[in-house]
């Protein structure tokens, strides 16, 4: 089986414990306008220009099926077919997408066993949202399970109940984003509503072996007490109350989007201090949540 | 620097002195030149001692209200110094006989220089990076050495041989009078004191510096009072560098743990004296402000002679130390290997993700071997310290001369293409290489030994000597081959530059046919104009040294074993020249130099560092680097042969067990040693522009640290290249 990636990123550090590769699956449910990893979003594959990179070789125009040597072409009329990747030498074009097996990826997941094995560490399936993809994740899991291998997925959970069930047993550690707990806030923000999320962490909860969630505090969104507090509510309101991380809001991706001929709509956003992220883990604590800034 | 209350006015004692001292080096010298004029017709052993005697009459001492230590002598040294060839007074007879026997090896290699083929001074032989045999000071004090010199002298019927057992005694009691005068200071400033402490101060002052050195140490202060009083004044007087204090944690647990049973010490105490030791070299360096090389090491860690792993109370102090007080002046050398305990690997980790670079990890599973596969006895190999960054020496027995000259391994390559017209194939390319690095390194060889064998005629080092295993037992200095190990380092750099671009040439040029030789070498020559697409295709598709790539493991392994072999020479003391590789800043000043190389690196760019990757090179796991070792058999290099890793910073929590296993899986992966650089790219380039907000981010420059902001713009950019990845 195939299923659709757009990155494998080796000695991974922030995605669950020890050293880990992250597995980043392509397409998401999800239109957060804060997204860290615009390439995430759409399932087709996409080329990115980094412009910086660019020595005006023209390969990849002549190579383009679709630009008759014409070089604005190459963009209007792409398909992501990945022809101008092969022959740009320095990177200056990136393909976001490539269909791979389940095999190709263990190959390389493999690579780092043994530094698995020394830190507690293993493999996170990010994305996008992982469960778009849910026979080939659960191939993966299955294949990382019967190697002994630590496994962690990170999902938004906006994806039906029996498609995480039938995926639970194969998870070490479910990483769960929870970003507002207010419905209408959390629409206008994501594009889709936190019902089914909440009814999904609530189970979660009590059936995931290990459950982390994980708030991105996003300045005008939910950078505040209120919203903060009905988060940190709700989650104290679980059967099981799982560890949290905060996320300070990062830009460092705008250039990302830029490769994509995209907008950032929050890209002139100031990240929270280490003050104010002290401050708002503290509402969470005061709650009995342990709660760590994730920087 | 960050100092406890009890600290600072240490730092600040130190700090005014060092910040205002007059080290009286005019009315010295005249002293120095009337004594030469008097004795210069006299033996050159005798001549130094006169030398000695004088010094240690007229150089004024110094003693400090809040440091126990007694060491600082106006001996012409200037502020920024730790000896050797920077004491322009104790090495006057190597400045007055320098067109004799230093000056020829500098002419000699002008053009080269200028070419960047390598980097040298009028220095064949290496008046640095030493250390004396602490280890005898210890157990027999100087009136131990004196008695054996006095001892030989009366059986030795040899002129020469005498001579030297003289200049030995002679220079012994001139120390020895130096440490009385210490006492006598002492005694005044007790005598003068306002406040009892202050009396008490200066009479423990006083009664230690009649003890020591003359006399084994018997407590862990004393101990610590004989390495410091030795390495700073024959430092200062004898014109010699001693890089390192010593294996500290081998050498005082002993003292420490005695004292401790008889109350003599407690834990805070001995903290307090470790803290001072540090702050003495942070305040010298002024390492806040400025940079300044240092040249001071403390190695810890590793194993005594017998095999024993050393691990120990003193070993944590000194770590505590290094983390509480955040020095970066100090290079801490922390030996390590398969037998220690995962706990001392934490803590390496700990100082690690508080982003205190001054630490170094050497294998002692590789050094240890490496050495007896030169020969050296096993129980010497045990004892090898590191000094001015981490070249090593066996400490008592080892007189290593190095870090005088560093070799372009890659100026070497390009004169070698551009004096043929073509190869057959790539093996003759690769022979015709080998040829003439092999013939470059002997007559490097050569020209060193020219200089070398006068050394004893014109400066010899009778106190440094009277240390070291070997020349009381055979008569002779340090200087004519006294010494039980006398060998010489010449540094090869951009072994990864040399890989890669040999690489590069094999692919483009003999297996992909995708240009002649002689369109590649006009092209590199032209550094790549009009042919960006060529490098960066050389860049990014063609195999590179540090990628976990099999073949490419193979093939960097077969080169760096063939260019070992290029050393082995003997130097004019008798003893042999081994193969090194330790790069300072000198990657960066031949990198300077030269021009393009196949590899794709631009002219004048740095070369690669020691065994670490190029800089501009992809790589996608850091475990990468560090498996690409693996592959390669590190006993083959005598000297320390250091990989550095650069990670993004990393809260202690996560970090401390990532690094940890790294350290664990450089020791499987048999690595030589290893550095970490915790760097954060955006911090980096935000502190070039407000430098006054980051003043405290301190680097990894290579076999030191620094404050970034006190760094050259070319080295920040350098080091900032370096956390692109």
């Amino acid at each position: 089986m195939k299923g659709r990636i757009f990155n494998i990123q080796h000695f991974s550090i922030h995605d669950g414990p020890g050293i880990r590769t992250t597995v980043f699956l392509k397409g998401c449910n999800l239109r957060c306008y804060w997204c860290h990893n615009p390439e995430s979003q759409s399932y087709l594959p996409e080329i990115g220009l980094y412009p910086a990179r660019c020595i005006g070789c023209g390969k990849c125009v002549s190579s383009c099926p679709k630009s008759d040597g014409v070089r604005s072409a190459i963009f209007q009329n792409c398909d992501g077919c990945g022809r101008c990747v092969e022959t740009c030498y320095t990177g200056a074009r990136k393909q976001y997408g490539e269909d791979c097996t389940v095999d190709k990826i263990l190959s390389e997941i493999m690579v780092d066993r043994d530094l698995y094995d020394k830190t507690g560490g293993g493999v996170t399936f990010s994305g996008g949202e992982p469960y778009m993809q849910t026979d080939f994740l659960i191939e993966l899991l299955t294949a990382l399970k019967s190697e002994g291998i630590n496994t962690a997925v990170e999902s938004a959970v906006y994806v039906n109940w029996s498609k995480i069930e039938k995926t639970l047993s194969l998870i070490d550690l479910f990483i769960c984003d929870i970003k507002s707990a207010d419905d209408e806030k959390h629409i206008s923000a994501t594009s889709v509503s936190n019902r089914l999320i909440f009814d999904n962490i609530k189970k979660l909860s009590v059936c995931a072996n290990n459950l982390l969630l994980r708030t991105p505090v996003i300045p005008g969104f939910n950078d505040n007490y209120h919203d903060l507090s009905a988060i940190a509510d709700f989650i104290a309101s679980l059967p099981r109350i799982p560890k949290h991380e905060l996320l300070p809001f990062n830009g460092s991706c705008k250039e990302q989007y830029k490769t994509l001929n995209r907008e950032f709509k929050a890209e002139n956003l100031t990240p929270p201090s280490r003050d104010e992220m002290e401050r708002f883990a503290d509402i969470f604590r005061l709650r009995g949540i342990d709660c760590a800034i994730n920087e | 620097m960050k100092l406890a209350s009890d600290l600072k006015p240490i730092a600040d004692e130190f700090d005014m002195y060092y910040s205002n001292f007059d080290p009286d080096t005019d009315r010295l010298i005249q002293l120095v030149s009337e004594m030469y004029e008097d004795f210069k017709s006299q033996p050159s052993y005798l001549l130094k001692s006169s030398l000695h005697e004088l010094l240690s009459r007229e150089c004024k001492v110094k003693l400090f209200k809040e440091s126990p230590f007694f060491f600082e002598i106006s001996s012409g040294r200037p502020r920024y110094s730790w000896g050797g060839l920077q004491s322009p007074v104790g090495s006057y007879l190597h400045n007055i006989t320098a067109s004799k026997w230093l000056d020829p090896y500098a002419d000699a290699l002008a053009s080269d220089r200028a070419e960047g083929m390598i980097h040298c001074w009028n220095n064949p032989v290496g008046f640095d990076h030493h250390c004396p045999g602490y280890d005898r000071l210890h157990s027999i004090g100087v009136k131990g050495v004196i008695n054996q010199a006095e001892t030989a002298l009366k059986k030795s019927g040899e002129r020469k041989k005498s001579d030297f057992y003289t200049s030995v005694v002679r220079s012994a009691k001139a120390l020895i009078h130096l440490a009385g005068r210490f006492a006598q200071k002492a005694a005044e400033l007790a005598e003068a004191a306002e406040t009892e402490t202050e009396r008490m101060h200066y009479e423990k002052i006083r009664t230690t510096a009649e003890k020591v050195p003359l006399n084994p140490p018997e407590t862990f202060y004393e101990a610590l009072c004989t390495i410091l009083f030795f390495r700073e004044c024959v430092g200062s007087i004898e014109g010699i560098g001693f890089s390192t204090l010593g294996h500290l944690d081998r050498m005082l647990f002993p003292y420490y743990e005695a004292d401790l049973a008889a109350g003599r010490i407690t834990e805070e105490e001995a903290l307090k004296l470790i803290h001072t030791l540090f702050i003495y070299t942070e305040t010298r360096f002024n390492a806040e402000r400025s940079y300044h090389e240092t040249s001071t090491t403390i190695i810890i860690g590793g194993c005594d002679k017998n095999g024993n792993i050393i691990y120990n109370d003193v070993t944590k102090l000194i770590l505590k130390a290094l983390l509480e007080g955040r020095y970066v002046g100090t290079k801490v050398n922390c030996r390590i290997s398969s037998k220690h305990p995962r706990e001392y690997f934490r803590k390496l980790a700990e100082i690690q993700t508080a982003n205190i670079p001054s630490i170094v990890m050497q294998n002692d599973d590789v050094i240890i071997a490496a050495r007896v596969k030169l020969g050296q006895a096993l129980e010497d190999a045990r004892l090898y310290v590191s000094g001015g960054c981490h070249e090593v020496v066996l400490g008592g027995t080892e007189v290593n001369t190095r870090a005088d000259t560093w070799v372009s391994l890659p100026a070497i390559l390009l004169r070698s293409l551009y004096s043929n017209e073509c190869f057959d194939d790539y093996q003759s390319l690769y022979a015709s290489f080998m040829h003439d690095a092999a013939a470059y390194y002997e007559r490097i060889v050569s020209l060193k030994n020219e200089g070398e064998k006068h050394w004893c005629e014109f400066d010899p080092l009778p106190l440094y000597s009277s240390t070291i295993t070997g020349c009381l037992e055979s008569g002779r200095d340090i200087t004519e081959g006294g010494a039980k190990y006398s060998s010489t380092a010449i540094s090869l750099l951009g072994t990864a530059t040399l890989i890669d671009s040999l690489y590069s040439l094999k692919t483009l040029i003999f297996d992909e046919k995708r240009l002649t030789l002689g369109e590649f070498k006009r092209i590199i020559a032209d550094d790549y104009a009009n042919y960006e697409d060529l490098r960066q295709y050389i860049i990014h598709r063609i195999p590179k040294y540090g990628t976990n790539n099999a073949v490419l493991n193979r093939f960097a392994a077969n080169i760096l074993s063939d260019i070992a072999k290029i050393a082995g020479q003997e130097n004019a003391r008798g003893g042999k020249y081994l193969p090194a590789f330790y790069p300072h800043d000198v990657f960066r000043l031949l990198g300077h130099k030269l021009g393009a190389t196949p590899d794709g690196r631009k002219a004048h760019t740095p070369l690669s560092r020691g065994a670490s990757p190029s800089e501009f090179i992809e790589i996608n796991n850091p475990a990468d680097i560090i498996r690409s070792i693996g592959a390669i058999d590190f006993t083959d290099y005598a000297d320390s042969f250091c990989t550095e890793l650069t990670l993004p910073r990393m809260s202690s929590e996560r970090g401390i067990p990532v690094i940890t296993a790294l350290i664990e899986f450089f020791l499987e992966m048999k690595g030589s040693s290893l550095q970490f650089n915790m760097l954060n790219r955006e911090m980096l380039i935000e502190a070039q522009k407000n430098p006054a907000e980051h003043a405290d981010i301190i680097v990894r420059v290579c076999g030191y640290s620094a404050y970034f902001i006190h760094l050259s713009r070319e080295t920040q950019d350098e080091i900032i290249a370096r956390a692109i990845r």
